[in-house]
């Protein structure tokens, strides 16, 4: 059975599995190998990471941002089809918008097909959301999975995990940004040695871009028009257009998770996330913590962690 | 008066104007002598180019640097302003299709840190709006917009997202952010046509799938419905239809222009005038019709010159295949400088250059223009056009001039390199250059030399 | 009653005792930096206590700050040097309300409120171009100095335009400025004005004053001018500007405050 890797939320996992294929969120490393001055390293470590992953793996990369866009286009030079470039739209409030996301999953579905997904049988997309909203539910709740997940990125769960073992009080902080590599967890032990804990996970692929639970009813009637509901109405990223979505979304999830802080981790070069930090810092209502994370995996160990403690230090009640 | 083809300094030119107009020089209402950028727009770049010594070029570099004025006469006019985003070329010629319209390119302002050299503070204002120099030099725009020292700001920002630059999605978001009126319309990746899909032929060759243009047709009639409301005019078939003759007309002129320009030997007009004619197909400078007279005296003049055996340089220089528009004007001086010219051309334009056909409904034909835009298919995609105009222009090598912080061009240059070098075995030049590339010159300068030696040892080979 | 701040720099170590029962500042002493800086730190605490008839006992507490802090074993705590600089410079200029400071491998923009609280702060140090090492570069390139180019930036007519992002790429541009035939004036004019751009760039579109200068770049002649003209507003130095948040460190040294 091929394993289809993806890396963005706007990737239905519960689609993919529906064909009978699996599905796993790809938790890229860098390769070591020279950095592409001027691409994002997340993007760049995809890239890598993909180009080497063996034949049982294809890869379902999306148009959400430019650089992954462009970095599709390396990784066929080297897989050919087995890279599928899913567009999806930035426009998120017109009807057209939907439709055209709507034909290009049935289109993944026709590429999954291709690799020997077979085409979901009557009831079984419904069974498939049915089991994937309850995982995320309990895991809304606090419940850390067992395994890792197929529907998020591998690295939120654990850092949920961590956050909760080591939590012990402190500086509420959030973070937001790009999706996480391996390496960041290490954060969670740097908020927490510094004083602080970590109550919102707002990065790509974390709770923030978890779809909107399934109503049951609706899936029995149309079960792939529920599934994008859930996600492309609901879903808040970066690349969407106005951006008024992503920013409605965290001025809520602040407030409902008091987080006093907010982390912003953006990759160097990622200019959509670049770009909102001025807007954070005019509308979040929280100080901000700008940090830009480069292909330096733990190298940039000692800058991060002194903003980190800088930032908790001035968040903690102090003295006049 | 026609003197031989040179290139001239600005004093050159101040002498050169006098003598034309001793002898009876008539121009349009923006005409003048080009010193007067300099000392009454700031226009400082103007003292370190070369310019064409034609009168051709007089009104091309005129139309040029009087925009902003014509566009805030638009405004005390009462005309409605659109300002168009990341689109090239397809929504003017829908606002121009409309009476008192007039669209332009706000980003057409990364220049502006090169004209000026600097002295009007766009990019550290631009920083300061969180808008650093890890983007594109187009970040100026968005500084134009909050310090509304250059344009007037546009009664709408029209603007394409999607398989567009993230610099620009994220400036324009930027600018929706501060309170700019910005219509967001999705063009998405430009993708192959599967097997059993139907499919359409672009302008350009592309095929791509029926379903891609019936969407972007959608987007286009979203547009078309936003621009009625603003106006409150109706943007009918009949109208939209005689706007795309109207872009043609250019379109068919510059091509004409390129052929005479590209193929002639020695070069009948500089690349510099080249680049700000060809650059005229997208947004006509905010005057269609002048933008038409403009480019027919180009094209004389050039046409003249072949006759006459004349370019500005001698024949034989090494023809050069040149990769998206540089963000310092000078660089193109710099080319000709070094023993080398210009043979053609994608300053990510290619698209506009073509024209847009008439034998369909006219939404449907700009639907498949903007969809033919080489910046929203695949890196590889516009490598391959790149690599089939460099051998139909018989180029000798080519040159990628990158955009620092530009998103697409980190990767799209390795892949374009790859793929010319490939196939043509050509030599690939990449170059990076700032808004104002004083410092870097004589680096510049020896690799563009160096390019030209190279290009010359493989013809006595 | 003698507390110890040391600041741990890229570049420089600094140390200052200060006695909270008289409000002073005892003494202060800068020395470069060193291979084993627990050492240096150490050597330098009992100096200054020679110098001024103190013994070890009469140091009550030690906080470090600066990049180095947590390699310094005799220290009781570590505070950032965020942290350090709000209550070193409000110490001195007690009305600021926004601190530049400029070292040798980073630079940050502090804000503060009206009663002293950190509100933010932005840091630079993934690009040496807008820090203390860029005009270390510059100085190498140039064959001087670096207390020698402010004098030379004195002599500017027209200050060069440096546009790079990146030291490595902006030391190409001085040897093309070079040999363009631009005076090392003009350049290195050039890179103060840069520096300060990149600096002011950090604190977005109002940055409220007074605001107050420190770090080893505060030295510089020329720099604050530069600063003043990107920031658009007169700027003071701080007395002793290298010193301000080992001075912070020693007073949190005095209290239980952070």
């Amino acid at each position: 059975m091929k394993t289809v890797a993806y890396c963005h939320p706007l990737v239905p996992s519960e689609w993919i599995e529906a064909h009978g294929l699996r599905a796993r969120w790809t938790v890229p490393r860098h390769s070591g190998a020279g950095a592409i001055c001027g691409m994002c390293p997340y993007a760049q470590a995809v890239v890598d990471t993909l180009a080497g992953a063996g034949e049982e793996t294809i890869a379902v990369l999306t148009t959400a941002c430019d650089q992954m866009r462009h970095g599709a286009g390396l990784l066929a030079e080297g897989l050919g089809d087995r890279v599928f470039l899913l567009n999806v739209p930035s426009t998120w409030q017109s009807p057209a918008s939907r439709a055209y996301y709507t034909e290009e999953l049935q289109r993944l579905g026709r590429w999954l097909v291709g690799w020997g997904g077979r085409r979901p049988a009557a009831g079984q997309l419904a069974q498939v959301m049915a089991d994937h909203d309850r995982a995320r539910n309990a895991f809304r709740h606090g419940q850390i999975p067992d395994e890792p997940p197929s529907w998020c990125n591998p690295v939120a769960v654990r850092l949920a995990a961590e956050a909760k073992r080591a939590d012990r009080g402190g500086v509420a902080l959030g973070i937001v940004g790009g999706p996480l590599m391996e390496h960041d967890l290490a954060i969670v032990e740097w908020i927490n040695a510094a004083g602080g804990r970590i109550v919102l996970d707002a990065t790509c692929g974390g709770y923030r871009t978890l779809p909107e639970r399934f109503d049951p009813s609706a899936i029995e009637r149309d079960a792939l028009a529920e599934l994008i509901r859930a996600y492309f109405d609901h879903v808040p990223t970066i690349h969407q257009r106005p951006g008024s979505r992503l920013h409605d979304w965290l001025a809520n999830a602040i407030r409902e998770h008091r987080a006093e802080g907010l982390l912003c981790l953006r990759y160097v070069w990622c200019d959509l996330w670049h770009a909102e930090v001025a807007r954070l810092k005019e509308t979040a209502g929280v100080t901000i913590l700008d940090m830009d994370l480069g292909d330096e995996d733990r190298g940039g160990e000692g800058r991060v962690v002194a903003r980190l403690e800088a930032m908790i230090e001035s968040l903690r009640k102090q003295p006049r | 008066m026609k003197d031989k083809a040179a290139q001239l300094t600005l004093d050159e030119w101040d002498i050169r104007y006098r003598e034309l107009c001793r002898h009876g020089l008539r121009e349009p209402d923006y005409g003048g002598s080009l010193r007067r950028h300099v000392d009454e727009g700031g226009d400082r770049r103007l003292l370190r180019l070369r310019m064409d010594n034609s009168e051709a070029a007089l009104r091309l570099w005129n139309l040029l640097l009087s925009e902003e004025d014509r566009l805030h006469r638009a405004r005390a006019e009462g005309k409605y302003l659109v300002g168009t985003m990341k689109d090239l070329g397809t929504v003017p010629v829908m606002a121009y299709a409309l009476d008192d319209t007039v669209a332009f390119y706000p980003d057409g302002a990364w220049w502006t840190p090169c004209l000026m050299e600097h002295t009007e503070g766009l990019l550290a204002l631009a920083d300061q709006l969180g808008v650093d120099d890890s983007f594109c030099p187009v970040r100026a725009m968005l500084a134009a917009f909050v310090n509304g020292n250059h344009f007037p700001i546009p009664d709408t920002v029209v603007c394409s997202v999607g398989a567009t630059c993230d610099d620009m999605s994220a400036i324009a978001q930027r600018l929706d952010e501060l309170g700019f009126p910005v219509f967001w319309w999705e063009i998405p990746h430009r993708r192959v046509a599967d097997a059993d899909e139907p499919s359409v032929e672009l302008p350009g060759g592309s095929r791509v799938p029926v379903a891609q243009v019936d969407f972007v047709r959608g987007e286009l009639n979203r547009v078309r419905r936003h621009l009625e409301t603003g106006t409150g005019q109706s943007l009918d078939d009949a109208r939209l239809a005689a706007g795309i003759r109207r872009a043609n007309q250019v379109r068919r002129l510059l091509g004409q222009l390129r052929r005479f320009a590209y193929l002639g030997d020695p070069s009948p007009m500089p690349a510099l005038e080249m680049m700000i004619a060809e650059i005229l197909s997208i947004h006509f400078c905010s005057d269609w019709a002048e933008t038409v007279a403009v480019v027919e005296d180009l094209l004389a003049e050039v046409r003249r010159r072949l006759i006459a055996n004349e370019g500005s340089r001698p024949a034989g220089a090494a023809r050069v295949y040149w990769i998206n528009p540089p963000a310092d004007l000078r660089l193109m001086n710099l080319l000709e400088e070094a023993g080398g010219r210009l043979c053609g051309t994608d300053y990510m334009i290619a698209h506009a250059l073509d024209p847009i056909p008439e034998d369909m409904p006219p939404l449907e034909a700009l639907a498949r223009m903007a969809l033919a835009d080489p910046m929203v298919g695949s890196s590889a995609e516009r490598a391959d056009r790149i690599a089939r105009e460099a051998a139909r222009f018989d180029a000798e090598a080519v040159i990628v001039s990158r955009i620092s912080g530009a998103s697409h061009c980190a990767t799209e240059g390795l892949a374009i390199g790859r793929i010319v070098e490939r196939r043509l075995g050509i030599p690939v030049l990449d170059l990076e250059v700032p808004p104002v590339l004083d410092a870097m010159e004589p680096t510049i300068r020896t690799r563009l030399e160096a390019l030209v030696e190279t290009v010359r040892s493989g013809r006595r080979a | 009653m003698i507390f110890v701040g040391i600041d741990v720099g890229s570049r420089t170590l600094k140390v200052v005792l200060w006695d909270d029962a008289r409000q002073r500042l005892v003494a202060s002493a800068v020395a470069d930096q060193g291979v084993d800086q627990d050492a240096l730190a150490s050597q330098l605490v009992d100096r200054l206590l020679l110098e001024n008839g103190l013994a070890r006992e009469a140091i009550c507490s030690i906080v470090a700050t600066g990049y180095g802090r947590k390699l310094i074993g005799m220290a009781d705590r570590a505070i950032t040097e965020i942290t350090c600089q709000r209550w070193g410079v409000r110490q001195r200029v007690p009305e600021a309300r926004t601190i530049v400071d400029i070292g040798g491998q980073d630079s940050k923009l502090i804000r503060l409120a009206a009663d002293g609280r950190v509100v933010d702060f932005a840091m630079n140090d993934r690009c040496a171009a807008g820090t203390g090492r860029f005009l270390e570069v510059v100085a190498a390139r140039l064959g001087t100095r670096i207390d020698a180019l402010g004098r030379l930036a004195a002599e500017s007519r027209q200050p060069a335009r440096i546009s790079s992002m990146c030291v490595v790429f902006a030391e190409t541009e001085i040897v093309g400025l070079l040999a363009s035939g631009i005076s090392p004036a003009d350049i290195v004019a050039g890179v103060q004005a840069s520096i300060a751009m990149r600096v002011a760039g950090m604190g977005g579109r109002s940055v409220e004053g007074p605001v107050v200068f420190t770090g080893g770049v505060a030295l510089v002649p020329g720099m604050t001018g530069a600063l003043e003209s990107a920031l658009n507003q007169p700027i003071a130095v701080a007395p002793e500007p290298q010193i301000t948040a080992a001075l912070g460190a020693a007073m949190l040294a005095a209290s239980d405050k952070e």
